[in-house]
């Protein structure tokens, strides 16, 4: 049984499987009926998309639940293979072909698992509004508030509708560090934290996540105009995703390091090792 | 028609590289190789260019992405031809005619689209943001090598490791497209507080990571016809010009 899960037969249709699932995905949110419920799962923890949603677009519905038993299988698929080659590893420990091989697939493995877990771990709140003095609360305990807005470019910018705005922002014109929300981080109602958010630079604590997405202009309101859109997240294996991404970069640059002249095996494709 | 720097340059490639393609087909080793040399640096000069003008990396939209994919595709054209010079003095390397020749298709490409380089957004100055799309342009300038040296594999006087230096090619390309993919993952944190969109863009590149992965995964046992292995190593190079052209 471990051998047919490991096998790259099952992972070569895997692969065909899952490409045409996510390209599906993708026309999918091109399609007008289609891509309004795509953009709300990424407004959510996907799991509680999944587990709330009202199932009125079941095509989107069966799509995700396709592509994620499809990506799980994968996912199953390399942790017997990695199974497999530690076997083949006990016996000749002094390839280093198969320890860097073995070592790209766990660290591969790792980002899965930390990108299947991100999807069901912690939580996601998106376009949360708010101005100076307002609050959000996230959790029975948890709020935010934000008690500062400050834009010091030309407000003209955030009055424009969102392809203008694209060519209004530039470099010369709109200054990231100048613009920026104080907020404060409280639990039951006990000052936790506090920082300054800007464009690109969220402020963290822990695992949450305070991410500033835009300035809002209320032209309805121009004693008061200013506010901010903020989504707060809590995504406990975000560090580890990026760290053993990285790592895997590094381990992909030492195989083909190790790996650039062809061995006597090189009349084969374009596979680096025997099977 | 405007006759800007960019445009000029535009067409002393173009014919530059029209001119190298036809001297590589006609077996003149070295007008093509001195003509590829001219376009090749060209290329290069463009990009000093496009940097120097724009304070940044070239990033998307086609005058930018083919220009950058050009200077890669012509270095290896040239570098092909060094090795191949080694063994066959005198002759002239189907990877180097391939270069020429891809570098042409993309260059008549660009025709149609304006040679200009993209409006500025703040965003462009962080550096996530850069290598995350120039680094996809690297890879996808690596996978097209890599598909070239697949494709001339099958010819007689094919260099002796055509698919070993494909396979390498296709390695360096995964490796720039995952530290592309790695970037932009950083800036989605940023932006908009998660790694990971289910947005077109997301889904797109990570469908042709999966075909990145088919190109290495061939069951290795199978009797499949030569073409058929050969299509899967040219789904990297053909998946990322989906990925770039059709945004």
């Amino acid at each position: 049984m471990m051998k047919r899960l490991a096998s790259i037969k099952l992972t070569f249709w895997n692969l065909i499987g899952l490409g045409l699932l996510l390209g599906s995905g993708a026309v999918l949110t091109t399609v007008k009926s289609h891509s309004k419920t795509m953009r709300a799962i990424s407004e959510q923890l996907p799991l509680d998309w999944f587990s709330f949603f009202p199932r009125d677009d079941g095509l989107v519905f069966t799509w995700f639940l396709l592509t994620c038993l499809t990506g799980g299988l994968l996912f199953i698929n390399i942790l017997c293979c990695m199974g497999l080659r530690l076997g083949v590893l006990v016996v000749n420990p002094r390839n280093l072909r198969q320890w860097l091989f073995l070592l790209i697939h766990t660290l591969f493995a790792v980002v899965m698992a930390c990108h299947g877990l991100s999807m069901a771990v912690g939580f996601k709140h998106s376009n949360i509004q708010l101005k100076p003095g307002q609050s959000f609360s996230f959790a029975p305990e948890d709020e935010i508030i934000v008690s500062e807005i400050v834009f010091k470019d030309n407000t003209d910018m955030l009055k424009a509708d969102y392809q203008t705005r694209r060519t209004l922002m530039t470099r010369n014109h709109f200054h990231p560090d100048q613009n920026y929300a104080r907020i404060t981080f409280t639990r039951k109602d006990q000052p936790m934290g506090s920082g300054t958010l800007t464009m690109l630079s969220p402020f963290t604590q822990g695992d949450l996540q305070i991410t500033l997405t835009d300035f809002l202009y209320d032209k309805d309101r121009p004693s008061d105009p200013l506010g901010v859109s903020l989504v707060v997240t809590k995504n406990p294996v975000v560090k580890v995703f990026f760290i053993s991404y990285v790592l895997l970069i590094f381990a992909l640059i030492l195989f083909a390091f190790f790996t650039w002249k062809p061995n006597h095996d090189e009349t084969r494709f374009i596979l680096p090792i025997k099977y | 028609m405007n006759f800007d720097p960019f445009t000029v340059l535009y067409f002393c490639m173009i014919g530059s590289c029209l001119v190298a393609w036809v001297a590589a087909l006609m077996q003149m080793r070295r007008p093509s190789l001195w003509f590829g040399c001219f376009f090749t640096a060209l290329s290069l000069i463009t990009l000093a260019l496009i940097i120097f003008d724009t304070h940044r990396l070239p990033i998307f939209g086609h005058f930018e992405i083919i220009t950058q994919i050009i200077f890669l595709v012509g270095l290896s054209g040239l570098q092909g031809q060094r090795i191949f010079q080694q063994l066959h003095p005198g002759l002239i390397s189907p990877v180097m005619t391939g270069s020429w020749m891809l570098s042409l298709l993309l260059l008549i490409l660009l025709y149609f689209f304006p040679k200009t380089v993209n409006p500025d957004f703040y965003m462009y100055g962080h550096a996530s943001v850069q290598v995350f799309f120039n680094f996809r342009i690297c890879a996808g300038s690596f996978f097209l090598i890599g598909a070239l040296n697949i494709c001339v594999s099958p010819l007689k006087n094919a260099p002796i490791h055509a698919l070993y230096t494909a396979r390498n090619f296709l390695l360096i390309g995964a490796i720039c497209f995952l530290i592309s993919e790695c970037a932009g993952s950083f800036w989605c944190l940023n932006w908009y507080g998660d790694s990971w969109h289910w947005s077109k863009g997301f889904l797109k590149a990570s469908c042709v990571f999966m075909g990145l992965m088919l190109a290495f995964h061939v069951p290795g046992n199978w009797k499949w016809p030569k073409a058929l292995h050969m299509f899967m190593g040219c789904l990297p190079g053909l998946g990322i010009l989906w990925l770039l052209f059709m945004h």
